[in-house]
């Protein structure tokens, strides 16, 4: 067997695996988004529940997260009388990651948010400028640069994590290569994880390269 | 009077800072305020332009009355943008040009469309002398430069104060006189403005008014010679020989 | 719908093996320890050849899942040892067992990780701490082990902490080569009666608690490791 046909049987998945990941990561990101801003209300009930979602993901393994979003979101609809049990996988993929790397992200944001200088956000007022645009124009960009190299982090943890959602029998680069080394049977097994590896490897340096470039842009914004 | 305190009140928990300030200043003064270290002469600049919110007191700002222990936003708004800070440590916007942080506050301050803002901010860099610094973010800069263009932001936007928090003593030594030179220049433009500072020969020779300031409280104020060369109160006298500057 | 009772049995079959599970990521953690002190020595070293290759060795690691590092090495170590054979190292190829590729797989996976911890540990320390160590007389190596090392462990105990927790996280994986830990059996007394969700809610709390445990004892131990180096310090 080919090493090119190995390549273009498990680039088939790739599709899938990046909209799970772009998918994710953009519903992570509003989760975060939304929490970190719960969080820094100051209510205590709100910071404790932030607090509790965060305690809960941080022990859960990415798996099981899928598995139970797999098995268990469409017992909660039915509750509800909703019956989602022929969504489309993909859905219930996108919804395991986000809620776990939302976590992960809403702590990113939070902590980037506390450390960014106070005196920052006084000058901004000092200028005139309302709590809005103090907010949008110096606390969030500042916010967003001091969080890069956790979100890189996690964006790139979470390429990794797409390779978990062969447990729902979705289709994406890891579920080719399975199929691939079973149809096989036993040869070439080891070429074909191989490759599978370098496929991977290649988008989480490629993601390296976009963020290098991002932070060479911002290079004199030293925060 | 441009700017009445009265009874200004300042407490941070069961610290009293600001013990009942009076303070009246006129358009076209220069106000030097000095005294020891901790006595809360940062505190009275905040809360002049409420980033510290006064417990009591009233302020007639333009012939506006205020009761400072409670400030609507627009209020707030309103007292920010018709006076400006230099802060000590500059705060200038890190993610933000020179000629950015000039025009951030024309922009979202005062509602300029970006292009006058940016044609504004360009000319009064140029006053300055830092044109060709325009496109350095801060962490470019020397700090001397940096607190230049802080001084510019603060101007550009016309205000009826600039609060000065001892804008040089995060100066290198030789940086310092860069900085004093150009507050000396708005002064004698007739800029009105309240300055915090050690540097007594800028007090002596720039300040239309000497506050001398200890505990919470003005123990004294007068004109330059008036509080150096004959002080009144002996907290004062004990003040300018503990800093044995010559001035 | 949610069988509360069939979930109350099962928890205690699936915390019988949460040893497994711990058992694992600790044998892990201590190897991958081992092995990134080494390769962080010859990285910071810049040991020529080696230390460029052990660079690509690891961000390539650190850049994929670590279920495909596991198949690399589930195929890929029988064949090595098939070679070594060749060369006249005897080895045993034949069967090697699932808990040695487990093993080999999610060390090496730890040591990339900790290896990257253990230099940015490093270059948190304040290097002025090492030249005063050296003007007061010092030998290299005793400025080394009695100041910075006790430093950089300090500093490397959080990131350490998060890596093991991740490690606890990822061994959920290691049933697809048979070893029967947590995920595994909460599939296997699944399957019987295709009650998932009662045994994935076990092993939930199984590893919320196990991974919490965990983060306890590193924080503590942080604390007194940063007592420790600090009242050091300043006897010395
Ligand atoms: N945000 C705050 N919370 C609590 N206490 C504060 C706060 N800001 C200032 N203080 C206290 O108020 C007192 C006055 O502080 P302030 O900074 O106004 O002094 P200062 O005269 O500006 O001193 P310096 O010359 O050192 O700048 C100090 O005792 C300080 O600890
Ligand atoms: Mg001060």
């Amino acid at each position: 067997m080919k090493v090119s046909k190995v390549i273009v049987t498990l680039l088939n998945g790739l599709p899938e695996t990046l909209s799970l990941l772009i998918a994710s990561f953009f519903f992570a990101s509003l989760i975060g988004l939304g929490m970190a801003w719960l969080y820094l209300r100051k209510n205590p009930i709100l910071s404790a529940l932030a607090k509790f979602y965060l305690g809960i993901v941080r022990g859960t393994p990415p798996l099981l997260m899928l598995l139970l979003s797999y098995f268990g979101l469409p017992k909660l609809f039915t509750l509800v009388g909703i019956n989602i049990n022929d969504w489309a996988k993909i859905f219930f993929g996108i919804v395991g990651l986000s809620i776990g790397w939302g976590a992960y992200l809403e702590e990113a944001f939070r902590s980037a948010y506390l450390s960014v200088d106070k005196g920052q956000y006084e000058a901004a007022l000092s200028v005139g400028m309302d709590a809005k645009h103090a907010f949008f124009q110096i606390l969030m960009p500042q916010t967003f640069l001091i969080a890069l190299p956790n979100i890189e982090n996690l964006l790139i943890g979470l390429v990794k994590a797409t390779s978990l959602v062969y447990v729902m029998g979705m289709v994406d680069m890891y579920s080719e290569a399975t199929d691939l080394s079973n149809q096989n049977q036993g040869i070439y097994q080891l070429e074909i994880f191989i490759i599978l590896a370098l496929l991977y490897w290649l988008i989480v340096l490629l993601i390296e390269w976009v963020f290098r470039m991002f932070h060479r842009y911002y290079r004199y914004v030293e925060i | 009077m441009l700017l009445e305190i009265k009874s200004l009140k300042k407490k941070f928990a069961n610290n009293t800072v600001l013990k009942g300030i009076n303070l009246s200043i006129k358009a076209g003064e220069v106000v030097v305020i000095i005294g020891p270290s901790g006595s809360g002469k940062t505190t009275l600049l905040r809360n002049i332009n409420f980033l510290e919110q006064a417990d009591s007191g009233t302020m007639v700002f333009k012939d506006k009355q205020l009761n400072l222990a409670n400030l609507s936003n627009e209020e707030i708004l309103w007292v920010r943008r018709h006076t400006a800070m230099v802060f000590q440590n500059y705060n200038l916007f890190k993610n933000k040009t020179a000629i950015e942080n000039i025009s951030e506050g024309l922009i979202f301050g005062q509602n300029r469309s970006k292009k006058d803002a940016l044609q504004l901010a360009k000319k009064a860099l140029d006053s300055v002398g830092l044109l060709d610094k325009q496109d350095f973010y801060p962490a470019q800069l020397s700090g001397g430069q940096q607190q230049r263009i802080g001084i510019v932001r603060a101007t550009v936007l016309n205000p009826d104060i600039v609060l000065f928090d001892e804008p040089t003593s995060a100066l290198d030594p030789e940086l310092v006189g860069t900085v004093l030179y150009d507050m000396k220049q708005l002064a004698d433009q007739g800029q009105t403005m309240i300055v915090v500072t050690h540097q007594m020969s800028f007090a002596r020779n720039v300040a239309s008014r000497v506050v001398f300031f200890a505990d919470g409280e003005i123990i004294e104020t007068g004109t330059p010679s008036e509080v150096f060369d004959h002080p009144k109160n002996k907290r004062t006298k004990q003040f300018l020989s503990a800093i044995a500057e010559d001035y | 719908m949610f069988d509360s009772n069939f979930a109350i049995q099962s928890f205690p079959k699936i915390l019988a093996v949460a040893p497994m599970t711990i058992y694992l990521s600790i044998i892990a953690a201590i190897i991958g320890l081992i092995l990134a002190v080494l390769i962080a020595v010859v990285r910071e070293r810049k040991v020529p050849v080696l230390s460029p290759i052990i660079g690509i060795i690891v961000s390539f690691i650190r850049g994929t899942p670590i279920i495909v590092q596991m198949y690399v090495v589930y195929y890929g170590l029988p064949q090595l040892l098939i070679a070594l054979q060749k060369w006249g190292i005897s080895t045993n190829s034949s069967g090697v067992p699932a808990i040695m590729v487990a093993i080999t797989a999610y060390s090496l996976n730890a040591a990339s990780n900790i290896s990257e911890s253990i230099r940015s540990a490093y270059h948190s320390v304040d290097y002025k701490q090492y030249e005063a160590a050296i003007s007061v007389g010092m030998t290299p190596v005793k400025a080394m082990t009695r100041i910075i090392v006790p430093q950089l462990i300090a500093n490397l105990i959080p990131n350490f902490s998060n890596i093991f927790i991740d490690l606890i996280k990822d061994t959920a994986l290691v049933y697809n080569i048979g070893i029967v830990e947590i995920m595994a059996k909460a599939n296997i007394i699944s399957s019987v009666g295709f009650k998932y969700i009662e045994t994935y809610l076990d092993a939930l709390i199984i590893y919320i608690i196990i991974c919490w445990i965990f983060a306890k004892l590193f924080q503590i131990s942080e604390v007194i490791i940063r007592r420790r180096v600090f009242a050091t310090q300043r006897i010395n």
